[in-house]
């Protein structure tokens, strides 16, 4: 099989798809539903999940996981007696498809050579880039993907016949479609530094933590540090994270998934993790270089180790920064308190917005004046 | 993509989206259930965003589920859910509607058949480099349309203000939400029917 | 793909939006036979635009997607207006200006 045909690059995006979809974001998404437990429980200086176990290992704990999934399993399929039984169903895959289906996008390595695999400092000949999708419209896939979340939600709301399941789908559609706004905009400021909606390019650009002399080369988050925070607080208010997640709203309100039980519920809940790994992916294409470390251990690390070697040591400290970022984003969870509903629609139309359009404004000018 | 003839994998991938973009289309006006109906349009969205897409319009394609799919749609299952009650039935099917339909499907293929039948058959040729591309769609954007796209700004901004003031509240709600007073608001959910539950019980004589 | 199939699936995608608008009581599904027409056009705009290899096409109908949604946020008001005045979405119903 020759290089550039069709059946190499279907081969490779298969492998690409089951390595990081079924490889990475799947377990890391899993484990995250316990590391958000004992995390939690660290921060409220208490023990948390520890005990589930496969024979003699305990592991900390890390296997609650999987007796979470078993336990989904062997619950009861309830489907209310009222429902409507198609969107009942639909709604958790409406749910937990968007986060997977981002996935395509995201850059987690430096491109693998074909033919060099075993040498030292390549040149590329026949790249093959870690990325499943390179899109032109890259990070407006994004965007339109992660806008049909918001049907997994309201469907949920609705199809349960439940007064107040669909008031919960209510808060929950006005909330994601209000802050879908401020992260468009946010990111508008990005696309207008780099120049291009690809992510893999933006990662390109971004060869350098922190330069003077090659400004431009910096992380994202030194070029747009208002965009970051801006980002990050609407990514969070998207995935109905606390502080924003009064849709939800644990022990104080009824949700959108008052009904769903067993499997259905896992997949909200998944669903949620999945879009916290995915949203942090982004950020850190964005704003925090990709998978590059700067250019003193980028260029130690290509000249001393066989190309192979290379991108794997530079997907593992990949993952290091995504697994970060997650933590941090359960961190937030126990430092906030909640949003009320109409502070947090403030908040997103009142606060967020204006900001994000003077980021918009102000990027350009800057960006105009650099460029004389 | 293809320079001369269409290969098969175009027809294939044209053939599945253009009938999946009828069915739903179908669905949709059939349904009578408005969210179904939503639903529906939204997956004809789908496949019309992979057709774009096959027509080399890929930064359209993804406005298409952007702006339609995601956002448009969100604000029709939102009115429906704030307001829609009762479920009729779309049309009844008497057998000679089912008939008439059908002479009118018929009529369709043999316009359809007869006012194709001089047009040219070849297949487009490559596109241009970058077509469909953001780049340069903005470059046309905006420097042969820059009147049209402001303008169309504008029109936006006219479109939300005038949602804004045709679904305003009247002053009456909107002043006793203001006092913190609802109990107009109780009295309005204590005696309203939801669709599927029996009607809601008459107050008992007495009761004040 | 020969541009004339794109044309055909065009006509066929407005003739049900009309369907749609003239057969249907319930406003929010007439509504959304408009966009069904809006989408026909739209399809029709960018065949020819593929076919030319120009790209106006494309920037109609993007303008036309920002028009639909003005006039879908547009239209939902009124609805949402007759709704309360009336307590019905049913077309039939509505057809006199004083109740």
């Amino acid at each position: 099989m020759e290089y550039g045909s069709l059946a190499f690059q279907a081969l490779a995006a298969t492998i690409k798809i089951v390595f990081m979809i079924l490889g990475f974001l799947m377990p890391l998404a899993s484990i995250l539903t316990w590391m958000e437990r004992r995390e939690s429980a660290m921060m409220q200086d208490r023990l948390g999940p520890n005990r589930a176990n496969i024979g003699p290992f305990k592991l900390w704990g890390i296997t609650h996981f999987m007796a979470d999934a078993v336990k989904f399993l062997f619950k009861e399929d309830f489907v209310p007696p009222k429902a409507h039984k198609f969107l009942f169903m639909w709604a958790p895959i409406m749910a937990m498809a968007p986060a997977l289906i981002v996935a395509a996008i995201i850059p987690f390595g430096p491109p693998l050579c074909w033919n060099e695999l075993l040498e030292k400092n390549p040149v590329c000949g026949q790249p093959i880039n870690l990325q499943i999708a390179q899109l032109d419209v890259g990070l407006l896939f994004y965007f339109a993907i992660s806008s049909l979340a918001v049907y997994g939600a309201t469907l949920a709301g609705w199809a349960s016949h439940n007064k107040w399941a669909m008031m919960g789908g209510l808060r929950a559609t006005s909330q994601m479609m209000s802050y879908e706004v401020t992260m468009g905009m946010a990111v508008l400021g990005s696309f207008l530094v780099y120049g291009t909606l690809e992510p893999g390019a933006i990662v390109a650009q971004q060869t350098h933590i922190f330069s003077l002399g090659h400004y431009h080369s910096s992380w994202g988050i030194f070029l747009q540090p208002a965009g970051f925070v801006l980002f990050l607080t609407a990514a969070i208010a998207e995935t109905k994270r606390t502080p924003f997640d009064i849709p939800e709203g644990e022990p104080e309100i009824i949700g959108y998934f008052v009904e769903y039980s067993g499997l259905r519920f896992g997949m909200f809940f998944l669903g949620e993790f999945l879009e916290i790994v995915v949203s942090s992916a982004i950020m850190i294409t964005l704003f925090f270089g990709g998978y590059h470390w700067g250019n003193t251990i980028d260029n130690a690390l290509l000249s001393h180790l066989p190309n192979f070697v290379f991108v794997l040591a530079m997907f593992g400290l990949w993952t290091v920064k995504v697994f970060a970022f997650c933590g941090f984003q359960l961190m937030i969870r126990w430092s906030l308190p909640r949003f009320r509903s109409d502070q947090l629609m403030r908040l997103g139309w009142q606060r967020l917005l204006p900001i994000s359009i003077a980021n918009v404004v102000a990027t350009a000018l800057v960006v105009l004046w650099a460029q004389q | 993509m293809s320079a001369g003839g269409a290969t098969t994998v175009d027809m294939v991938v044209f053939g599945v989206l253009a009938t999946l973009t009828t069915f739903f289309a179908l669905f949709t006006i059939t349904r009578r259930n408005p969210v179904t109906a939503v639903m529906s349009l939204v997956a004809t969205f789908f496949c019309l965003a992979g057709i774009y897409a096959s027509l080399s319009a890929h930064f359209l394609a993804v406005i298409q589920v952007l702006v339609y799919a995601g956002a448009i749609m969100v604000l029709f299952i939102f009115v429906i859910m704030i307001l829609n009650r009762e479920e009729v039935a779309p049309f009844s099917l008497r057998p000679l509607r089912v008939l008439g339909v059908l002479a009118g499907v018929y009529l369709l293929v043999k316009i359809i058949d007869v006012v194709t039948v001089g047009l040219p058959e070849a297949v487009p040729g490559a596109a241009p480099d970058g077509f469909g591309t953001v780049a340069a769609i903005g470059d046309v954007l905006f420097r042969d349309f820059l009147y049209p796209f402001e303008s169309i700004s504008v029109l936006l901004l006219v479109a939300i203000v005038g949602g804004v003031v045709v679904s305003r509240s009247h002053q009456k709600e909107v002043a006793a939400v203001e006092a913190h007073d609802y109990r107009h608001q109780i009295e309005e959910l204590a005696h309203h029917d939801y669709p599927g539950e029996p009607p809601a019980p008459a107050a008992p004589e007495g009761y004040h | 793909m020969p541009t004339t199939y794109y044309l055909v699936l065009s006509f066929v995608l407005f003739l049900i939006g009309t369907a749609g608008v003239l057969l249907r009581r319930n406003a929010l599904i007439a509504l959304m036979g408009i966009e069904l027409q809006l989408n026909g056009g739209n399809l029709a705009m960018l065949a020819f635009s593929r076919e030319l290899g120009d790209l106006k096409g494309h920037v109609f109908a993007f303008i036309i997607i920002a028009l639909a949604a003005a006039e879908a946020a547009v239209g939902l008001a009124i609805l949402v207006a007759l709704f309360r005045g009336r307590q019905t979405v049913n077309l039939d119903e509505a057809t006199l200006m004083k109740r």
